[in-house]
């Protein structure tokens, strides 16, 4: 937690630039304070940008906390004066501080439902409905929190589309239901800080070990070379397989904390043989249960999880140690290549320690996981991954990554800088770079080299890949920002894919946003490419209840060229993810509403029109209501 | 029967479009690439937002007649003016061939949001008739235009075409860096997804009575220049030639009263 602010310490220091006043917020009762459940009122507010929102969101993703304002120059977009302007908004509280007794009942409620998607075709609309799917064509889900003195309540119920709302086996209830009751600590004298029982997330380490997250892949930008663990948090999210269930508790210990946690949850089984994929853990499913084979997969594992770990923080550095226990009990129908895979064991332990610190103008980590198998010897079981962040200047900063994972190291709940999220079998190096040439452009390199040295499966030969990113970032005012990014992939078993795309960025007023997104990706084997062209328009009037957002784009991606991907990030809505093939064009438009009462209603509305052989539109509309109390 | 329907849309329209690119932007052929945002003229005809501050009024005739296919020809008129704050632009114009027509009234709004934002809004309404053959149709569909003013000197909009009629939807979008008083230019694409996007570059010289404009660009690839004349008392001729690689050299006359 302490590492950006760190960073951004040395970094003001070196720079000399350290304008920003420790304790921003001059009126500290109207203030928000800049931790991620405030992110959409900020935003709401217009004190950060959606750019800036959404790198807030991945921070504190991946287990930072604003501890200091120097931190925000170097992790916002925006330029130096906006930030000193919106800073007298915020409050930056030690972490401590962030625990807010609520003296009286407080929470909210959510509801997010997806209707069944709507086809256009030949003058009909019509409901789509896969015959496949066992349940009804539409997705929702509903969420509690409620906040009371220490404790804090959450409780959830979902289904996707396609799936049943209710199922009778092997266990009966709702598709997906989740719930933690959790209490926290506001003396930190207290032996017990937290604990947490029911359905939780745990970051711990660079990921290599234990990091139930999802991942938010590799990124150019330094500041994610490393990753921050926020350690225990209670899980209220939508995904049904990346999360722990049962008690979970950190403790006090002389100058040490101590984290306990033990975990016993159903989950879907995956054998590796409906996948021959390596990128899929060997328990991580979808989460869907739409048809007769993946509800024969629901719950019919029972996974198995209790770990003690230790660490020490200080306010340059910090270390710890973990030992995991991991079982799986499979109770159903047993893949016959598992049991006979001896490169995949069902009951394990890892023991692993982390070291994070600085020291000068030099941030380091290291993290080395070792795993006792019966079925595998050490020496293939060891995962180890770091790096080394040097601010050269104040305007060149490099970073080194390295990472080697054996091929017989894997944990259920990894997340480590890695092109799976297994961390198994891999080698690599990253070298980063980031060169601020002048005060309106920064460029960024970030030069990866993979190798897979061991054929596990028939699928994923040995092989060696490397991947080139280069962006440049003009920021001619703060109302015009232009970035363009060069991706180059080139791999020994195919044709090398480049990628560029061009982002134009225009804030019209405090209440307008254009935006301009243009991608051309190809192989270089093939004379066919993917193109992307959209346009964005945010209206998000400061003390208008309503904001809206929409979006056009156009895309070509015909048969063999590399897939294109977006991700819009939509008022009320959050990111989206677009995964675009074919040939055709996209609109999405958002809305939100909200009361003086604090009730927030919300409509999605997308649609996407393919040119094939049958041209169809499909539509999809969205909805969500929220109320604060 | 639809699908028949639309290709020969497609093919009615293909010689007057600049680029292969489809909607009915006959009208681009009249002229040049360069003109979605609105310099020195409105054009609303290109960009529903694209209103100019100082041409307030006017009415304007044009054609088009590619030489290389016999036997066709389009034209039309357009009007706009300023009713309080919004610039509204009226058109109707067509398509003639001997074997099939098309006719079609587009109308459009424009506001300025902001001083450096407008936006527009259009309706189009357009009848194809091949009675020999395919019989007709008649269509109805939305335009949707922003042009913005990043900076002094340079221009910004963006267009979408033929929205509801998702089969012939179309995006443009254009830059025009304003040299100097006299010298503009311009780049933009246009594109209709199942088609190649069309980049083109363009560059206006404004003498004392005379305009130049030159473009060019790929896919297809394309050539065109415009002179235009323009008379003490607001009136403009203009004429140019383009050439592009498929449908070959046309012809292009047009009148302006402002």
């Amino acid at each position: 937690m302490l590492l950006l602010t760190l960073f951004s310490l040395i970094f003001s220091c070196v720079q000399m630039r350290a304008q920003i006043p420790y304790e921003s917020a001059q009126n500290l009762e109207n203030a928000i304070p800049i931790i991620r459940s405030e992110l959409e009122n900020m935003l709401a507010q217009q004190l950060i940008t959606a750019e800036d929102s959404q790198q807030l969101f991945i921070f504190f993703e991946n287990g930072g906390s604003i501890q200091n304002s120097y931190q925000l120059q170097g992790l916002l977009q925006s330029d130096l004066p906006t930030i000193i302007l919106n800073s007298e908004h915020f409050i930056i509280l030690p972490p401590r501080q962030h625990r807010v007794a609520h003296s009286n009942l407080s929470g909210q409620c959510d509801l997010v439902a997806k209707l069944p998607t709507l086809l256009h075709h030949q003058n009909k609309l019509l409901w789509q409905q896969d015959s496949s799917h066992l349940g009804p064509a539409f997705s929702f889900q509903q969420r509690c929190l409620f906040f009371y003195q220490n404790w804090r309540f959450g409780a959830q119920i979902a289904k996707d589309a396609g799936e049943p709302v209710w199922h009778q086996h092997p266990t009966k209830g709702f598709d997906f239901m989740s719930a933690y009751i959790a209490w926290e600590s506001q003396q930190k004298s207290n032996f017990v800080q937290k604990w947490i029982l029911g359905s939780y997330q745990i970051q711990w380490g660079q990921g290599l070990q234990l990091w139930s997250s999802r991942g938010l892949g590799k990124s150019i930008d330094l500041l994610h070379l490393a990753r921050n663990p926020a350690g225990l948090k209670p899980y209220q999210g939508k995904d049904e397989q990346r999360f722990l269930q049962g008690l979970a508790l950190t403790a006090n210990l002389p100058n040490l904390e101590l984290l306990f946690i033990s975990s016993l949850k159903r989950i879907d089984f995956k054998a590796l043989t409906d996948t021959l994929n390596e990128d899929i853990n060997l328990t991580y499913t979808s989460g869907l249960h739409r048809t007769a084979s993946e509800m024969a997969k629901r719950k019919n594992g029972l996974e198995q999880l209790i770990g003690i770990g230790i660490r020490r923080k200080r306010s340059l550095y910090q270390c710890g140690a973990l030992i995991l226990y991991q079982h799986l009990n499979v109770q159903s129908i047993i893949d016959s290549n598992l049991i006979l895979n001896p490169k995949k064991a069902l009951s394990f332990c890892s023991m692993g320690g982390y070291f994070q610190g600085t020291w000068r103008q030099l941030y380091g980590y290291a993290e080395c996981v070792a795993l006792c198998s019966q079925y595998n010897s050490l020496r293939q079981s060891i995962a180890l991954n770091a790096a080394f962040i040097y601010y050269l200047n104040s305007k060149l900063e490099l970073g080194l990554h390295f990472r080697a994972y054996g091929p017989s190291y894997q944990s259920f709940y990894s997340n480590p800088i890695s092109n799976s999220s297994s961390g198994s079998n891999e080698r690599a190096c990253i070298f980063q770079l980031k060169w601020k040439a002048f005060n309106s452009l920064q460029i960024q390199l970030s030069n990866e080299y993979v190798q897979i040295p061991h054929a596990l499966q028939i699928s994923l030969l040995p092989m060696s890949f490397n991947e080139t990113r280069l962006l440049w970032q003009l920021q001619k005012s703060k109302t015009q920002t232009y970035s363009c990014q060069l991706f180059l992939r080139d791999k020994t078993t195919s044709a090398l894919q480049y990628r560029v795309a061009f982002t134009a960025d225009f804030k019209i007023e405090k209440s307008e946003e254009l935006r301009i997104v243009t991608q051309f990706s190809a192989f270089s084997a093939q004379s066919s490419s993917s193109k992307l062209m959209a346009f964005a328009w945010r209206h998000q009037k400061f003390s208008k209840p309503l904001r809206f957002e929409f979006i056009f784009g156009a895309f070509q991606v015909p048969p063999g060229s590399p897939l294109l991907f977006t991700y819009p990030y939509l008022v009320g809505f959050g990111a989206q993810n677009l995964r675009l093939n074919g040939v055709g064009t996209y609109r999405l438009a958002a809305f939100q509403y909200t009361t003086k009462d604090k009730w927030q209603f919300g409509i999605l509305m997308s649609s996407t029109h393919l040119w094939t052989q049958q041209t169809s539109t499909q539509i999809q509309i969205s909805i969500r209501l929220r109320k604060q109390f | 029967m639809m699908h028949s329907l639309i290709l020969f849309i497609l093919l009615l329209q293909f010689p007057f479009s600049l680029c292969g690119q489809i909607d009915g932007l006959y009208q681009i052929a009249y002229t040049t690439p360069g003109l979605l945002n609105a310099i020195s003229e409105n054009q609303q005809q290109f960009n529903p937002a694209a209103s100019h501050s100082r041409a307030t009024n006017g009415l304007r005739f044009y054609s088009n007649t590619p030489i290389q296919v016999p036997g066709l020809f389009s034209g039309g008129f357009n009007a706009y003016y300023k009713f309080k704050t919004i610039h509204i632009y009226h058109e109707l114009g067509g398509i003639y061939h001997i074997s099939t027509s098309q006719i079609q009234t587009v109308h459009a709004l424009a506001l300025s949001l902001y001083p450096h934002l407008q936006i527009g809004i259009g309706l189009q309404l357009a009848f194809y008739a091949q009675p020999k053959y395919y019989g007709s149709i008649s269509m109805a569909s939305g335009r949707f235009g922003m042009q913005y003013q990043a900076a002094p000197h340079h221009f910004l909009s963006f267009v979408i075409y033929q929205i509801g009629q998702v089969e012939l939807a179309q995006m443009a979008m254009e830059h025009v860096w304003k040299l100097d008083q006299q010298v503009s230019f311009a780049q933009g694409l246009l594109w209709h997804p199942p088609y190649l996007p069309t980049a083109y570059i363009s560059i206006c010289q404004q003498l004392s009575s005379v305009s130049l404009r030159f473009s060019c660009g790929v896919y297809p690839q394309f050539y065109s220049y415009t002179l235009t004349f323009t008379s003490d008392n607001n009136r403009r001729l203009t004429v140019g030639q383009s050439w592009n690689k498929g449908q070959g050299l046309a012809l292009q006359l047009g009148l302006n009263f402002r």
